[in-house]
């Protein structure tokens, strides 16, 4: 048990530095871990979505759902894409994807996604007059940037100002996107790190 | 042609710093607060209000779809969301009905190690399958997820312990989305985000609150307030409902330390960039 | 086979399905709703099934390596396809055999995978901040517009800024919850129209890139 206690501790902390490694090199250690690191990925997808499949899928059908050997024959055919002959065959079984997507998509876009937010940008009138100044600049925030997205006719005179500001409005988006992007990196490698440090001193 | 001396101003030297060096100073920033015990206090957002204040609005006995898109690469930045909302929802005094999903195939096992990193305060009186139900992941995406708005018991025809769907006695009067109360959702994934709008809120009302890591608030930020009433960004939103809650000096005040002084150099140094280039980019115009 | 079997019918499935689907969001049918739920089910069930696919590509692309000792691109890169492989089969084997929800496999997934796999990505954190320091420059009104608010958020979210500036609190919430919101939920909205068409141009058959190639 020992045994076992050392490696939890140790064999992350190797993996752990080799991977900061690549800050100050790129070096062999770090091209195993990054082979190793998509080895395992890809195993613990498979194990886990073998058994998502096998609840919902294989043990209803042994238990007697028979109609869910249609998916099941319908997935079996995505892998005649690797049989040169009958990569066709593949095709019924990327349709359910892609059909299933596409519809579910459609299905909730105009009342989750579309109408929502044309609604409340068009709340102008407030309680109070920061309220209604507020709505006011979020409204014409909001057409500015759609404006930015019409491109069948040219960026010119209002449309090309409309858009200029648009995308400026968008660009302090981008920017909050990007700070808040190297946030999440940082906590990632804090939650690491600190995970390291307390092993080594034994906190 | 330029002297020797001008190009040793201290804007030159600036910009000369070794990569190392800073790196080496941003691993001292994260390493030095978290052995040196010290106090920052910190205001709460109105989003983070908002949000502990959403959950604690809700009716007796509500039904509460708690999502975690849990996977390695979001865990640091999203666990600790994930604990302090898990003990929110367990610890309400509107004795809420929790239901566990999970849409990343990392989920299950990524909620057992945050369940043993951070402290779960799981109060005595709830029992499983009667207040709180853990599923387990949802293949299929926003596929997955429609299907478990029109009817749960088809994408989960058992619990993550393989209790059948109908021998778990709070799942009799919750089939779908229409018995839900709330959803919420912990992801670093826009794509999540979008589709729960697009099949819980969108086909079904269900009101949704985001714990968005801080690569995806840019995605919920269109959703609140009319939408996402709340929300709870990452580590310092984590932090901050911690302390509505009332718990403190834990696991994540320390980080939040470090996080604070990380930021902070990653300010100084933006703003020391910015700078210097404009005093070079001056002088070499000049 | 014909042109019918390997062209035509899996058109005409693809927009039966889909209409069924997408139609089960607006007319309340009890045979539409149930067809709709069926279907939804059988394309989340057969998303999972693609997962193995990924699993022989990889099988296909690092084999060869390993068995022939290539050098290509790198070298000794047989040696890290066999890492690959052994990591891919080792994990996927363990699931399958132990279960995933064993505390045996969650002892091997948090000593040898866990610790690094969001790491690997995160370093680039690293990077990002050298980054920012020799890259981040306001030469025009496009780059005050993106660098000022980036600058503003990265105080403001940890949380020392506000007490070092308590003023950017206020400011902060400003730019977030109504420049940024606004701007986005345009953006959101454009987007969305756009991917309302590109979902109808795939139901009616317009959009055929997703049929894999005949050989």
């Amino acid at each position: 048990m020992a045994f076992v206690e050392l490696m939890e501790s140790w064999i992350p902390i190797i993996l752990m530095i080799t991977a900061i490694s690549f800050i100050f090199y790129d070096w062999v250690g770090w091209r195993w871990l990054e082979h190793w690191i998509i080895g395992t990925g890809a195993g613990v997808i498979v194990a886990t979505n073998w058994r998502a499949l096998y609840r919902t899928g294989i043990n209803p059908l042994i238990g007697g759902d028979m109609l869910l050997i249609l998916p099941i024959i319908f997935g079996i055919c995505l892998y005649f894409r690797f049989i040169p002959e009958y990569r066709w065959v593949a095709r019924y079984g990327f349709l359910w994807v892609i059909a299933g997507g596409a519809g579910v998509t459609i299905g909730g876009i105009m009342q989750g996604q579309i109408l929502p937010q044309i609604i409340q940008s068009a709340k102008i009138i407030g309680p109070t007059s920061w309220d209604t100044f507020n709505g006011l600049v979020s409204a014409i925030i909001f057409l500015t940037t759609l404006t930015y997205f019409i491109f069948t006719k040219p960026h010119k005179g209002v449309l090309g100002t409309s858009a200029r500001a648009g995308r400026l409005f968008m660009m302090v988006g981008f920017g909050l996107g990007f700070s808040t992007l190297i946030q999440t990196y940082f906590a990632v490698i804090l939650e690491r790190v600190q995970w390291m440090t307390f092993k080594i001193l034994g906190i | 042609m330029t002297s020797s001396s001008e190009e040793n101003t201290i804007w030159d030297k600036l910009m000369s710093i070794p990569d190392n060096a800073i790196q080496v100073v941003f691993l001292l920033c994260m390493i030095v607060p978290l052995l040196v015990p010290m106090t920052i206090p910190y205001g709460v957002t109105p989003p983070t209000k908002a949000f502990y204040d959403t959950i604690n609005a809700l009716p007796e006995g509500s039904v509460v779809l708690y999502s975690m898109q849990l996977i390695p690469f979001n865990y640091g930045d999203c666990a600790a969301a994930t604990a302090s909302i898990f003990n929110l929802l367990l610890n309400a005094p509107n004795n809420l009905r929790v239901i566990l999903v999970f849409p990343a195939s990392d989920g299950p096992l990524m909620f057992d190690i945050m369940s043993a990193d951070y402290e779960i305060l799981m109060p005595e009186w709830r029992k499983y399958g009667e207040d709180w139900v853990r599923f387990g992941y949802y293949a299929g995406m926003e596929q997955g997820f429609a299907t478990l708005c029109d009817d749960m018991k088809t994408i989960f025809p058992s619990d993550y312990f393989d209790n059948p769907f109908d021998d778990l006695p709070m799942m009799s009067d919750i089939k779908s989305a229409a018995d839900w109360d709330l959803l919420i959702e912990v992801t670093s994934y826009t794509a999540i985000v979008d589709y729960e709008v697009r099949q819980a809120y969108g086909r079904y009302g269900v009101p949704c609150l985001f714990a968005p890591a801080g690569m995806t608030v840019m995605s919920i930020i269109p959703y609140y307030p009319h939408i996402s009433k709340g929300f709870v960004m990452g580590l310092s939103g984590a932090a901050q409902l911690n302390s509505l809650q009332g718990i403190s000096g834990t696991l994540v005040d320390l980080m939040g330390n470090s996080f604070s002084f990380m930021t902070l150099e990653a300010f100084i140094l933006a703003i020391l960039g910015i700078v210097s280039g404009y005093m070079l980019r001056h002088r070499r115009s000049t | 086979m014909s042109v019918t079997f390997r062209r035509l019918l899996p058109l005409y499935l693809t927009f039966i399905v889909a209409v069924i689907i997408a139609l089960r969001s607006f007319v309340v049918h009890p045979t539409l709703a149930l067809l709709g739920t069926t279907f939804l089910k059988w394309s989340s069930l057969i998303r999972a099934i693609t997962v193995g696919l990924g699993f022989i590509s990889i099988l296909l692309f690092h084999g060869p390596k390993l068995v022939s000792r290539s050098n290509d691109p790198i070298p000794y890169q047989w040696f890290y396809s066999g890492t690959t492989l052994f990591g891919m089969f080792l994990f996927a084997l363990l699931g399958v055999g132990l279960g995933v929800r064993s505390s045996s496999y969650l002892w091997w997934y948090d000593v040898f995978y866990r610790p690094v796999a969001g790491l690997s990505t995160a370093v680039s954190g690293f990077f990002a901040l050298t980054a920012m320091y020799r890259s981040f420059r306001i030469r025009s009104l496009e780059s005050l517009f993106l660098v000022g608010p980036a600058l503003l958020i990265l105080l403001y979210d940890a949380p020392i800024g506000t007490i070092l500036l308590p003023g950017i609190g206020p400011l902060a919430d400003y730019i977030f919850l109504y420049i940024a919101a606004s701007a986005f939920r345009g953006f959101i909205v454009a987007a969305s129209l756009g991917t309302i068409l590109t979902s109808m141009r795939t139901i009616i058959g317009r959009e055929k890139g997703y049929l894999p190639e005949e050989a």
